[in-house]
C-alpha cells in the first residue's frame, strides 16, 4: 500500500526534516506515526499524499510512483487518498453541505453527493448533526467531520495528521475507536501524532531525527 | 466540465460586498478602456466623399434624422443667402455615405464662403461642415495630441484594470480560501480550480462590453438628434462606425476580463491556498 525508501526532504529554510526515510505499510493496516512537534510528520504525510513533490527517494503509494507522476496523475492519486490535515478548520457550511461540497467538486450530482455525504456522516456517527453549522462543532465532532470528508469518496488509503490534539483522554479513545472502525471497513490508515497514543493503537512507528524507526 | 461549473457556481456564491464592489470597479475601468479604444474609430473625421473643395467650396453634411420637408426648407434657406453662388444636393447613397445627404455649395468668394461655412456650422440639422478650401483625404489621421491622449488613456486604464483586478480576485479568493484548500486536498485538478476564475473574468469583461454598448448607443442617438452638440466626435453620428466600435469592444472586453481572471487564477498558487504543514 505504502512503500517508501531513501526519502529525504529539506525545507525552504534549509532544514533537513527527513533523511533517508524507509517506511512500509500493508493493505488494511492501521499504523501510528509518533514524533515530536516539527519532527516532519506533516511533511511526510503531504509527500505520501502527492501534495508535495518529493525531492529525493522513492515513494510508492497505491502502486503509483509519486516522483514520476504528471500533475493530472497526481490529482488522480489524491482522489484515492483521504486526508485529514492538522488543525482542520471546517468551512462556513452545514456539516452535510461541507461533505457534499467535496463530492460535487469531484463530479457527483447534488442528490448523489448528498446521499454519499450522509453515508459518510453515518459512518463516523455524525449523521444526527448533518444540518448543523460545521464551525460550531465540538473538537471531537470536528475530527469526525474531517474523517467523514476524508472517507466520503471511498478512498483506499487514509492519512490523518494529529487528530488527537485538543481532545480529552476520553475523546482520544473515541477518535481511535473510530479509526479502528474505519479500518474494519477495509481502509488502510496512517495516523501521525505527537502523542499520547491511546491504548490499543495499532503498529507504532517513531519519527525522530529525520528517520522512521520500527518500520 | 461539470465540476468546473459547480466550482464556478460556488465561487459566485462566495462573492461578498467587498469583492462585488472591486469586480464592479474592474468592469468600469475596462469599460473606460473600451470607450478610449472606441475613440480611435469615432474621433477621426469622416471620409471625404465630395471631391476637392476649392477656396469657395463647402460641403454641409445633413443629419440623417431630417425629414424631406426639413431638407427642402434647409435647401431653400441656404439658396436664399447672398453668399451662395451655386448649390446642389447629393443624397447620401450617391456618395456611398450612410445617413443624411450633403449640400454642395460654391460661395461667391473666399470670404463669403468662410462666412457661410461658419453660419452653417451653427445651423440646426447640419451634422458637419467641410471647407472651404479643404482637400479631400481618405482615412484622415488624428491630431498627434489627441492620439497621444488616447494612447495614454488606453495604457493607464489597462494598467488600472489589472491593478483593480488583483485586489478584486484577492478579496474574492480570501473568502474562498478554505474551499480551495479542500479542493486541492481532494484531488480536484488545477484546471477545475482555476478555470472558473477565468470564466468569471470573461463575464466581467462581457459586462464592461455591454456597458460600452449602452453608452455608445445612447451617445449615437443623441449625436444623431443633436449633431451640433457632438461635432467634436464626428464618428458618433455615423451608425456604421459606432457599430464597428461596439463589435470590436466585445472581443476586446472578453480578452481584458479574461486576462484579469487569469491574474486571479495565478493567485491561487499562493501558499495560503495550499495545504499547510506544521511539522
Amino acid at each position: 500500500m505504502i512503500q517508501v525508501s531513501e526519502l529525504s526532504h529539506t525545507t525552504e529554510d534549509a532544514i533537513k526534516v527527513l533523511e533517508g526515510v524507509h517506511l512500509h505499510v500493508d493493505r488494511g493496516e492501521l499504523v501510528v506515526l509518533l514524533g515530536a512537534a516539527a519532527a516532519g510528520k506533516s511533511i511526510l504525510l503531504l509527500l505520501l499524499s502527492a501534495q508535495l513533490p518529493p525531492q529525493s527517494g522513492q515513494v510508492l503509494v497505491l502502486g503509483r510512483n509519486i516522483p514520476r507522476l504528471s500533475r493530472e496523475k497526481a490529482a488522480d492519486l489524491r482522489r484515492r487518498i483521504g486526508f485529514l490535515p492538522q488543525g482542520f478548520t471546517p468551512l462556513r457550511r452545514t456539516v452535510l453541505g461541507q461533505v457534499a461540497f467535496k463530492l460535487r467538486a469531484l463530479g457527483d450530482f447534488r442528490e448523489k453527493a448528498e446521499e454519499r455525504a450522509l453515508v459518510a456522516l453515518e459512518q463516523v456517527g455524525l449523521a444526527a448533526r448533518a444540518g448543523a453549522p460545521a464551525e460550531e462543532l465540538a473538537p471531537l465532532d470536528r475530527v469526525r467531520l474531517g474523517l467523514a470528508l476524508a472517507v466520503a469518496n471511498e478512498p483506499s488509503l487514509l492519512l490523518v495528521d494529529e487528530p488527537f490534539a485538543d481532545l480529552t483522554e476520553h475523546e482520544r479513545e473515541d477518535a481511535l475507536a473510530l479509526l479502528f472502525q474505519l479500518r474494519r471497513s477495509g481502509i488502510t490508515s496512517l495516523v501521525a501524532t505527537r502523542g499520547p497514543v491511546p491504548p490499543g493503537a495499532g503498529r507504532i512507528l517513531h519519527l525522530a531525527d529525520g528517520k522512521v524507526t520500527g518500520a | 466540465m461539470s465540476s468546473s461549473w459547480f466550482v464556478f457556481g460556488e465561487l459566485v456564491a462566495a462573492l461578498r460586498s467587498r469583492s462585488v464592489l472591486c469586480l464592479g470597479g474592474v468592469a468600469l475601468v475596462t469599460a473606460a478602456f473600451l470607450v478610449a479604444f472606441s475613440g480611435l474609430f469615432l474621433l477621426t473625421e469622416a471620409e471625404k466623399t465630395v471631391g476637392t473643395l476649392g477656396p469657395t467650396g463647402i460641403a454641409a453634411h445633413l443629419s440623417p434624422l431630417l425629414s424631406t420637408r426639413d431638407v427642402e426648407a434647409l435647401y431653400l434657406n441656404v439658396r436664399g443667402r447672398p453668399e451662395v453662388k451655386t448649390l446642389s444636393y447629393l443624397f447620401g447613397q450617391e456618395v456611398g455615405k450612410k445617413g443624411g445627404g450633403i449640400l454642395r455649395i460654391e460661395g461667391t468668394g473666399p470670404d463669403a464662403a468662410a462666412k457661410l461655412a461658419e453660419a452653417l456650422r451653427s445651423t440646426q440639422g447640419v451634422a458637419r461642415v467641410e471647407g472651404p478650401g479643404r482637400q479631400p483625404s481618405r482615412g484622415p489621421a488624428l491630431p498627434s495630441s489627441t492620439r497621444l491622449g488616447l494612447l495614454i488613456s488606453l495604457a493607464s486604464t489597462l494598467v488600472l484594470a489589472l491593478i483593480v483586478a488583483r485586489f478584486a480576485y484577492g478579496a474574492l479568493l480570501d473568502d474562498f480560501a478554505g474551499e480551495i484548500r479542500l479542493l486541492r486536498l481532494s484531488g480536484v485538478t488545477e484546471g477545475t480550480i482555476q478555470s472558473p476564475l477565468i470564466l468569471l473574468g470573461g463575464m466581467v469583461g462581457l459586462i464592461a462590453s455591454l456597458l460600452v454598448l449602452a453608452v455608445l448607443s445612447l451617445l449615437h442617438l443623441w449625436a444623431v438628434a443633436r449633431p451640433w452638440a457632438f461635432g467634436f466626435v464626428p464618428g458618433l453620428a455615423d451608425a456604421g462606425r459606432v457599430t464597428a466600435a461596439i463589435l470590436v469592444a466585445f472581443p476586446l472586453g472578453l480578452l481584458i476580463g479574461g486576462l484579469g481572471g487569469l491574474l486571479g487564477a495565478s493567485l491561487t498558487g499562493l501558499g495560503k491556498f495550499r495545504v499547510r504543514h506544521h511539522s
